[in-house]
């Protein structure tokens, strides 16, 4: 906020941020445990998308008479479950990309690399912020809707 | 590992990695989604703690008698509730602090802020990473031991 000329010329003079011994061991232990992440992340889409394709086999076992309507959804139940996982599979992605190209950047001292890993971190954090914005917008509209019912069912 | 003395003396001589200024805006925008992440967290953790510990401790003093049992239940869930509440708090915490951290230090060029905020980054993923590793050995347990009578 307090954007005196003298601070600004400042900027312009030590503009290098340097990573220091600290900072790269902890950027280094994050990427270790973003790549965990994003590999227990790929598996359980793994899953996820093996029970989108099986759900009907699933569902057509189960011998109860009720299910019969269950069974005719199972079509839209597998179109669901893979567009979730679709929409899963790009942060987990960032996240996998970001670890890597981290690891790499930080044992290889390539500053290019490094910039290619925080533009994945950087995306993975946007995506995340704009699936949560979404959500609770989905939530309001749901929450508005809701008692807009509720007072003319008065 | 691999611990050649040409490799060692590379890593000598590029010491320093500095961080290039092209990565800079990428680090920024990080902070800034995550500070809007953490801030989204923190609201909806407020909300939870006021639904879910303050209603209910609130609703069982007003000492009605018929809401006697259901007080003592819910009192019961408001411990497992209080604890979730205090887990949940910690990554919103860290992904917070990593968020202000790293905008101070590149708003300000301290070298200080950017180590703790990356420290507070690592702390975020860790927690993850720990919750996901506990999780994933509840289940394999419950499967040693339950799975016989499951399936």
């Amino acid at each position: 906020m307090t954007q005196d000329p003298f601070s600004e010329n400042q900027d312009q003079l030590n503009f290098e941020l340097e990573l220091t011994d600290n900072a790269k061991a902890f950027l280094r232990e994050t990427a270790r445990w973003a790549k965990f992440l994003s590999i227990v992340g790929f598996v359980f889409l793994g899953l996820f998308v093996l029970l989108a394709l099986s759900i009907s086999s699933i569902l057509s076992n189960i011998p109860y008479p009720g299910m019969m309507e269950l069974r005719m959804m199972s079509g839209t139940l597998t179109v669901t479950y893979l567009l979730i996982a679709a929409l899963y599979f790009f942060p987990t992605y960032y996240l996998f990309r970001f670890a890597t190209k981290t690891i790499k950047a930080i044992d290889n001292y390539d500053s290019g690399l490094l910039t290619d890993g925080l533009e994945n971190l950087k995306s993975t954090f946007k995506f995340m912020g704009i699936l949560m914005a979404i959500v609770i917008g989905l939530y309001a509209l749901l929450i508005v809707l809701g008692i807009i019912g509720a007072l003319f069912a008065m | 590992m691999n611990q050649d003395p040409v490799y060692e003396t590379q890593r000598e001589l590029a010491q320093d990695l500095e961080l290039p200024s092209l990565a800079r805006p990428y680090l920024q925008e990080a902070a800034k989604w995550a500070k809007r992440l953490s801030i989204l967290g923190f609201i909806i953790l407020g909300l939870f703690v006021l639904i879910s510990i303050i209603a209910p401790l609130a609703l069982s003093s007003t000492g009605r008698s018929v809401m006697n049992e259901f007080a003592s239940v819910s009192n019961t869930v408001s411990i497992f509730k209080i604890a979730q509440a205090i887990l949940c708090f910690f990554p919103i915490f860290f992904l917070y602090r990593f968020a202000t951290q790293t905008q101070k230090a590149i708003k300000t060029h301290d070298n200080d802020s950017l180590v703790f905020g990356l420290q507070s980054l690592k702390s975020f993923f860790k927690f993850f990473g720990m919750v996901a590793i506990i999780v994933f050995s509840i289940y394999v347990v419950l499967y040693l031991f339950m799975g016989p009578l499951i399936l």
